[in-house]
């Protein structure tokens, strides 16, 4: 039987956090290439195996539920800024997943997001 | 399609079934191949043409590397490592670093873990033969600036340092930039189709099907979601260090099988 959390889709779970994490970290980063940065991982996190994927969305399932609250920027703001033990492997997925997607893809990119 | 591949089939029969094509799997169909066994080559990845992917680009772990190249240990700390999958396996993907193992080292696998008739002469000649057959060598004019700044620094502190040999090819008057990967989709596999081996791509082998102590064939998943069974003679299970264990795991072959994994860590420096 698969998990249940596989079964969830990764878009709704993964993207607003990846968005607004890539928001932070790269605040002069255009909307479009954050967009296609996102959807990058979120892609990669869909094609995960599945016992791996179950995970990432155990753990990206009430950080969305928290990104819905008042209290969503600060979440971010802490996740980014903490090595959590289980959490914090989630958040450097997502950044590494979307820091590698954006120096590829536009290797000329400056270290806060603004293009060359 | 490349010579040799053959399409899939839900039944197909061979005297001797190689599953996995990358160092060991390729080595192994060539030379059984050349004595003149019909060996099928079974491989759960694509075939992917060197020169149609950009080396180390998420491309490349799109279309060869196990889960695009997101697979984790999970443990404390959780360890991030890569794996080949595609036709050729790993030496598609690493730095074709290569390094002949001292012979004291071989005497000490022998007597530590006990392996009979693991000769370092014989392994020696072994090696000289691999070595030819994938031009293993040193950058034969510049290296990269990089490496330039490691070998300055190791002499600057009076550290030993030597550049390890790779399985390149260089053009005339090339340097470090300029080498061709002498990856087995270049090297052993084409070796094998010569002497008649075929070679399945896309195809998992999910377990042994075994009679008593005698594999028979093997159950494979195609990458199209069909099942299939492939009937030998014999087997030989060349996955690699990780997807091995697991075959045989799956294949109800458990003991010590997977419990001995070891993996050497690698450290990106930047600066």
């Amino acid at each position: 039987m698969r998990p249940i959390a596989s079964l969830a889709p990764a878009g709704p779970l993964v993207a607003p956090f990846a968005e607004q994490l890539l928001r932070l970290d790269l605040p002069r980063l255009d909307d479009a290439r954050r967009r296609e940065a996102t959807a990058f991982a979120v892609r990669r996190v869909a094609g995960m195996p599945g016992v791996v994927r179950s995970g990432v969305l155990a753990v990206a399932l009430p950080i969305r539920l928290a990104l819905a609250t008042p209290l969503a920027g600060a979440t971010v703001r802490f996740l980014a800024r903490r090595s959590l033990p289980l959490v914090g492997e989630y958040v450097r997925l997502v950044r590494s997943l979307g820091y590698a997607y954006i120096w590829e893809t536009w290797p000329d990119t400056r270290p806060d997001g603004a293009p060359a | 399609m490349t010579a040799g591949l053959i399409a899939s089939d839900q039944r197909l029969v061979t005297d001797v079934l190689v599953i996995g094509s990358g160092a060991g799997g390729a080595t192994t169909a060539a030379l059984i191949a050349e004595a003149g066994r019909d060996v099928l080559v079974v491989e759960e990845g694509p075939w992917v043409d060197q020169e149609s992917v950009r080396p180390f680009s998420l491309d490349q772990m799109d279309r060869q590397y196990r889960s695009g190249g997101v697979t984790v240990a999970l443990g404390l700390p959780s360890i991030a490592y890569t794996e080949g999958r595609c036709a050729g396996g790993g030496t598609e993907i690493n730095s074709g670093l290569y390094f002949r193992p001292p012979s004291e080292v071989v005497e000490r696998w022998r007597d530590d873990f006990r392996v009979a008739d693991l000769d370092p002469g014989e392994l020696d000649a072994i090696a000289t033969e691999v070595e030819r057959s994938l031009s293993v060598s040193t950058v034969p004019g510049r290296v990269t600036p990089a490496s330039e700044r490691l070998r300055d620094g190791a002499d600057a502190l009076g550290w030993k340092q030597n550049e390890i040999p790779r399985w390149m090819t260089y053009p005339p008057g090339g340097d470090a930039t300029t080498g061709v990967r002498q990856s087995m989709t270049r090297t052993y596999l084409p070796r094998a189709f010569a002497a008649g081996a075929r070679m399945v791509v896309g195809c998992r082998a999910d377990r042994l099907v075994s009679l008593g102590s005698r594999a028979l064939a093997a159950a494979v998943t195609y990458a199209d979601g069909t099942i299939g069974t492939i009937r030998c003679r014999s087997v030989f299970v060349c996955g690699g260090a990780i997807q091995t264990p697991a075959i045989l795991q799956r294949s109800g072959i458990r003991g010590l099988v997977g419990r001995s994994l070891a993996v050497h860590p690698t450290v990106k420096l930047a600066a």
